[in-house]
Order: structure tokens, then C-alpha cells, then sequence
């Protein structure tokens, strides 16, 4: 209850901020949405930081660092340092000039008069958009499952279903009327002020609460060399071999334990009761509950009396992906998947190409039901307290699914994935940050210190990910976060089992700040995106008072933030591959904002051609990879994105080539210097 | 010196930069930096700081100048 009552203090302050800020509001439109180009340095650099740095960077860069190990940080985070701030100095700085020299509110805006078309606007304001809407989900999400995590047994008898937390379907609700109140009210310099605020309680809150968990686990060293003595590929960027011979050993266990399974099952196999007791009582392991001894220990019995090995091989195959959960024996066995082989024993590889069946891991409820219940209750045992929905489903995720393989980072997807933080040169909402900066040299302190602020994010988290694959409760010597868990869910709950309730509940305002932060500017955008580059543009722009204007932009941020929550509502993905997914839309634009600042050769039909081969590869792309559920999606074996920029550019400057230059009004207008 | 000179400079070492920042040489090197930190992450941590320095120089000998206190013309919205 104490993490809920920290929440709640946290977000009423916040609405108190909107009110502040609303006070300073000068009712223009152009105040509430570029707050009168009156932001300085300071305020800049923590608005740009704080819209950059969303859920991504604290739940997604722990989450995935947990999967994939250290390498996680140079994939993003240092390559963002050197990418954002030259986004910053090569398109900030100039586009603010132009904007401010032409008052430009919009990116659409800006490419309309650039390159003589209105029919541009029509184009791109629907794939700007679109594309804000997983952004915006990502922050959506992550807020519903970081809430639900830290407040988990907050009530006594509510919502017993979301192990008596707060459900996440409300919490993202919250979350997004808070921001939605706080954005209507301040406008940009709300928005701005927040950020501010809510990137310093980030910042401060997250370094705090890295230095008591380090603490907890023993020291930064002893973290550490638990990493390196469980899983010391996650300490590098290729396999180690430890790893390698660990998995072959619980690949091979497992397998028997599947085809015990698969034979109990589906080919009547039944234990003499004597001998199942004495092999429950010879299998060394406990596990949780008692689960591995009453599992494995009848199956090795089996393996050495022979009793499975009048499986055939798709018998075999059909137990290893069931057992895995990847697929369901159909009542008709003639009517087997045709991939299924009946001659060859199928690789992990194969196995894997099969996804997992979603929800199937709500069998642990019945198989652990005895131990379910509320997680303040002491168990039946006496030893501890009662398990949470979420662990009945871990654990059964943890003793019954394939162990993962261990996999390096392959170098030509690390290398392309320095297209991705790309992506900062087209976010509409940075664009509008932009505009806000009181003047050019305003942007000097955001360019030094962001590669900065990055690091002291981000370090931090990926650490904690990293050492979150070996750490154990220094009570019990269980695994505080085992095998299978859900990414997004790392970072809550190891603050959860780490720190205390007060810690928990602050360090949990951290991170909605960082979520919060991003959501903001990003509402504020669509909804000035759609009063400029579509009412007002074509309603004409004495149509509307600025107070109807307001008005309307409210309506249109209701609707969009009203689609990205009840998506949010569907089956949830991994915050980074999302994130990834996201940027790499914005990414595959990015030599059309660069070539219309430094190419006079650009031409409208040009920039018609790469936005639509940057949409055409993106949508085709993240169909292919399944709506982001194949994480490890690429493409000739580097990542989308490269491809979506090479497809784009070429496009660009093939149609721009061939197609006549803009007039020459318009080179005066953009390129003086150099008529 | 002059600001295509300081471009030059600057845009030498973002490229080095980005070359550095592909450290091939720390793939299969697990041993911790300080005694707790991963190669791969420290050396990337380094990278973040030096992309830090070069902006810094950026500012000093490649900053664009631009017209600030020129009218804002208000094309698209108005001030009370």
C-alpha cells in the first residue's frame, strides 16, 4: 500500500505542475504549442532528454539487457550519444532557423513550403502519426505493468486476478488522464516544465535506487562475479563455452522430461506407484514447490527402464514442441503439421521456428494452485509468504519450457543498428521541441551534455539486467528473477524484491516520470499536428478562434491517446523490439528531413518517392517479423532498418534526378547563400 | 581558425567515433573493468563520454551562427 500511496502523491503533484503551469499560460496557440520560443538551455536539454528517454530506456534497456546481456548498451545507448546530438546540430539548429525565420509550428509545415506541395502533408500526417502510436504505446504499457508489479497485494480483496494490485488496464488509464490533464492545462510550456521536473526525479531517484540494490546483492564486485559464474555470456558479446556445455546438459534433461510427459500423456504410459515414489525420492532437486523433484525424477526413472523408447521420431518432435507450448496435438493425429519431420529429430533451432502459443503459461495456475494466493499471506508451509498469479506462471514457464540457448550479438546487426537512434531527426514531437529554444545557442548545452545523460541512465539499467540473470534472494538462494521472465517486467520486480516499500514506491515514480515525460510532448504534438497541417491549413487559419483551435487539437490528442490505450489492452510485446520497430519507421525518413536542408536537388516527387518506400519496406517488414512478436527479425542478416534507409534513399535520389528542380523562389528561400 | 576547418575536424572525428564505437576487439572479452563493469559496456560508456568532448568542441569551433533577433514573420499563428 505504501508503493500505491507514493504513486498517488506523485501524480497529484504532477496535476498541481499543470495548474502552476496554467497560470503562466498566455491563451495563445502558439504559446500552448511552442511556448512563445521562450525555452533556455537548462529547460531544453532536460525537455529533449526527457522525451527521448521513455520506457524504453528504463524498462526496455533493463528488460533487454536481462535477454541479451551488456552489449545492449552499445547497441543503443552510445550510438544514440553520438547520433542524437548530431541530429540536434545538424538538423536542430538549422530547422529552428527556419521555423522561427518562417513560423513554422510543424514539421508538415516545413516540407510543404520546402518542397512546393501540399499534397505532402496529406501523405505524411497520416504516417507521422501512425507511427506516434507505438511510441506512445510503449509508454502506455510499460506504466500499466510497472504499476501492477510494484503495487502487487495493495489491496485486501480487489482485483485478486492482478494479484491484488492495481490492474494494469487502470493504471495505463491513470496514467494517461494525468497526462492528458496536465498537457491541457500547461500547453508546450507545461509540458516543457514537466520535463524538467519529472527527468530530475528520474535521474536522481534511479541513481539512488542502483546503489541499493548493488548494495542488497552483495556489492558491485560480488554482482558481478555471480554473472560471471552462472552466465558469463551476458558479460560479453559472444557465447562463452561454460554456457554452452550448461545448455546442452539442461537441453538434453529437458528433452527426456518432455518425452515423459508426451508418453504419460498421449501414449498411456503409467508408473508402478512404488517405483514413481522411489524416483521422486532419488531425484537430488527440489525446485520450487517440490515441482522438479515430482516431475524429473519420475522421468530420468523412465529414461533408464527403457519405457520411452518405443517413441517414433514424430512422436519425439510432437513432445518437444508440446511440452515447449509451441503447439497443440490436434484430436486428428493424421491431421499433423506438415513441418513436424517423421524422419529426423528436430534441432532447438527448428523447434523455435514454431512460436510459443500465447497464455499457455496460465497452466502454472492450476498446477500451482495450492500455493496462489494473497502475497502479504503467510503459506501453507509457514515458510514465507503465498505466491503471486505472476510467479505461478514464471515457475511454470521456468521447469517446463526449453532452456533458452545462449546466442552472441552477431556484429553486422550491432553495426546497423546505429541507424536506428536515426530516428530523432524525424520524431514530430522533437521537432516541435526544437522550436521552443529561445535562441540557436540555446541547443549548445542539450548537444555536450546528452551523450552524458545517457550514460547515467542507461548504465545503470543494463547493469542491473545483467546481474538480474544470476542474482539470488540472499535469504532463500532462489533466483530473484528466473528463467523465461517477461522482459518488461524485470526492473519492477527486481525493485520490488530488493529494495523496501517506500524505496519501491519512489524508485516507481522514477520511472512513470521517464514514461511521463515522453507521453507529454508526444500528445501535445499529434494534436498540434492536426490543428495546423489539417484544420487549420485547410479550413483556412482565420477559420477558427485560438481557443477553438485548442479545443480541437484536445479532441484529436483524446482520440489518439483513446486508440493507443485500447491497443495497449491487446497481447502486450516487448518494449524494446516495439520501441525498435517504432524508431526504425521514423529512421527510414531520415534522409528525407536531411536532404531537404543540404540537397537543393531534392524534388517533391523525390520525397513522394522515399516516403513511400520508406512506408512500403516498413509495413512490409514488420508484417514479415509478425507485429514485432519475432524479436530477432532481420533482414540479410542486419537489421530492417538498414535496408528501409538504403530502399529510401535511393528512391529519393534516383525520382529526384530525374524529376525538375524546385523553383527558384524556393532555393532563394532555403539555400541563400549558395544562389 | 576557420569554421570549415572546425567542420572538418569535427566531422574526422564523429566518423572516428562511430569506428570506435564497432569494437570488434572486446566481442569475446568478459573479464569486468574495475572489478565489476563489462568490457563491453565500459568501453561503450567511454565512447558516450568521448562523443560528449567532441560536441563540446563542436560548439567551440563549428557552431553555425544564425540571425536570432530576426522578426519572427508568423505565417501560421498569431501572438496575442
Amino acid at each position: 500500500m505504501t508503493q500505491l500511496i507514493i504513486i498517488s502523491i506523485y501524480l497529484a503533484l504532477l496535476l498541481g505542475l499543470g495548474f502552476f503551469s496554467s497560470k503562466l499560460f498566455r491563451g495563445t496557440s502558439k504559446d500552448y504549442m511552442l511556448a512563445s520560443h521562450s525555452i533556455g538551455p537548462f529547460m531544453l536539454l532536460m525537455s529533449l532528454f526527457g522525451t527521448t528517454m521513455t520506457a524504453f530506456a528504463l524498462v526496455g534497456s533493463t528488460g533487454e539487457s536481462f535477454k541479451e546481456g551488456a552489449g545492449v548498451y552499445g547497441l543503443l545507448a552510445s550510438s544514440s550519444g553520438i547520433i542524437h546530438s548530431l541530429c540536434f546540430f545538424v538538423l536542430g539548429v538549422k530547422l529552428w532557423s527556419l521555423g522561427k525565420k518562417h513560423g513554422y509550428t510543424t514539421q508538415i509545415q516545413f516540407f510543404r513550403d520546402r518542397l512546393e506541395s501540399d499534397r505532402i502533408g496529406i501523405l505524411l500526417f497520416p504516417i507521422l502519426v501512425g507511427l506516434i502510436i507505438p511510441y506512445l504505446l510503449i509508454g502506455v504499457m510499460a506504466s500499466g505493468t510497472v504499476i501492477n508489479s510494484i503495487t502487487e497485494g495493495a489491496f485486501t480483496d480487489a482485483f485478486a486476478e492482478y494479484d491484488y494490485g492495481v490492474p494494469p488496464w487502470l493504471a495505463s488509464l491513470v496514467i494517461c488522464l494525468v497526462v492528458l490533464t496536465y498537457v491541457f492545462f500547461g500547453g508546450m510550456r507545461g509540458t516543457a516544465i514537466a520535463n524538467t521536473a519529472q527527468t530530475i526525479v528520474f535521474m536522481i531517484l534511479g541513481l539512488i535506487t542502483f546503489v541499493i540494490i548493488s548494495d542488497k546483492l552483495g556489492g558491485l564486485e560480488e554482482s558481478t562475479n555471480k554473472v560471471l559464474a552462472k552466465h558469463p555470456s551476458k558479460m560479453m558479446r559472444s557465447v562463452d563455452p561454460a554456457d554452452i556445455d550448461n545448455y546442452e546438459d539442461k537441453y538434453k534433461k529437458w528433452i527426456v522430461f518432455a518425452q515423459y510427459e508426451y508418453a504419460k500423456e498421449h501414449k498411456g504410459l503409467e508408473l508402478d506407484p512404488t517405483d514413481e515414489e522411489d524416483a521422486i525420492a532419488a531425484f537430488p532437486i527440489a525446485g520450487p514447490a517440490g515441482y522438479l523433484k515430482e516431475t524429473r525424477g519420475p522421468a530420468i526413472f523412465a529414461k533408464k527402464a527403457g519405457l520411452l523408447s518405443n517413441l517414433s521420431i514424430l512422436d519425439q518432435n510432437l513432445a518437444l514442441l508440446i511440452q515447449d507450448n509451441r503447439y497443440e496435438m490436434p484430436n486428428d493425429k493424421g491431421a499433423v503439421d506438415e513441418r513436424i519431420s517423421n524422419s529426423s529429430i528436430m534441432t532447438h533451432h527448428d523447434i523455435m521456428t514454431f512460436p510459443r502459443l500465447p497464455g499457455t503459461d496460465r497452466e502454472g495456475l492450476a498446477i500451482f494452485a495450492k500455493f496462489v494466493g494473497h502475497p502479504t499471506e503467510k503459506a501453507v508451509s509457514g515458510k514465507g509468504t503465498k505466491w503471486t498469479r505472476k510467479k505461478a506462471k514464471g515457475v511454470f514457464r521456468a521447469t517446463n519450457w526449453a532452456p533458452d540457448p545462449p546466442h552472441g550479438m552477431d556484429p553486422w546487426k550491432f553495426l546497423t543498428y546505429f541507424f536506428v537512434p536515426l530516428s530523432v531527426g524525424m520524431f514530430p514531437h522533437l521537432f516541435q521541441h526544437w522550436l521552443t529554444a529561445k535562441s540557436a545557442d540555446s541547443f549548445k548545452l542539450a548537444v555536450v551534455a546528452h551523450p552524458i545523460f545517457i550514460m547515467i541512465v542507461w548504465v545503470p539499467c543494463v547493469l542491473l539486467g545483467v546481474w538480474m540473470t544470476s542474482a539470488t534472494d540472499p535469504l532463500s538462494g532462489a533466483p530473484i528473477i528466473a528463467a523465461h521472465f517477461p522482459p518488461n517486467a524485470v526492473l519492477p520486480a527486481a525493485v520490488k524484491a530488493l529494495t523496501g516499500p517506500l524505496m519501491a514506491g519512489l524508485l516507481t515514480a522514477g520511472i512513470l516520470a521517464a514514461i511521463m515525460s515522453s507521453l507529454d510532448s508526444q500528445f501535445l504534438c499529434v494534436g498540434t499536428m492536426f490543428t495546423t497541417d489539417i484544420v487549420s491549413h485547410y479550413a483556412g487559419k482565420d477559420r477558427f478562434t485560438d481557443k477553438q483551435l485548442i479545443t480541437i487539437a484536445r479532441v484529436f490528442i483524446v482520440l489518439i491517446v483513446a486508440l493507443t490505450y485500447l491497443f495497449s489492452l491487446f497481447e502486450p510485446r516487448r518494449v524494446f523490439t516495439l520501441g525498435v520497430w517504432c524508431f526504425s519507421g521514423f529512421s527510414s525518413l531520415f534522409p528525407l528531413i536531411l536532404a531537404s536542408l543540404y540537397w537543393k536537388r531534392l524534388t517533391k516527387f523525390g520525397a513522394y518517392a522515399a516516403i513511400l518506400a520508406a512506408a512500403g519496406s516498413w509495413i512490409y517488414m514488420f508484417a514479415d517479423a509478425n507485429y514485432a512478436a519475432n524479436a530477432n527479425y532481420t533482414v540479410f542478416g542486419v537489421m530492417p532498418v538498414a535496408t528501409m534507409i538504403t530502399l529510401t534513399t535511393i528512391a529519393m535520389i534516383v525520382v529526384s534526378l530525374m524529376t525538375p528542380l524546385p523553383s527558384k523562389e524556393t532555393l532563394q528561400k532555403f539555400f541563400p547563400a549558395e544562389e | 581558425m576557420n569554421k570549415r576547418c572546425g567542420k572538418c575536424i569535427i566531422i574526422g572525428l564523429v566518423c572516428l567515433l562511430i569506428v570506435l564505437h564497432h569494437d570488434i576487439w572486446n566481442w569475446d572479452n568478459k573479464e569486468p573493468v574495475f572489478g565489476f563493469m563489462p568490457v563491453a559496456l565500459a568501453w561503450q560508456a567511454g565512447i558516450s563520454i568521448g562523443a560528449s568532448l567532441v560536441w563540446y568542441l563542436a560548439t567551440r569551433i563549428a557552431w553555425p551562427t544564425f540571425e536570432d533577433d530576426e522578426p519572427t514573420s508568423d505565417m501560421h499563428s498569431e501572438e496575442a
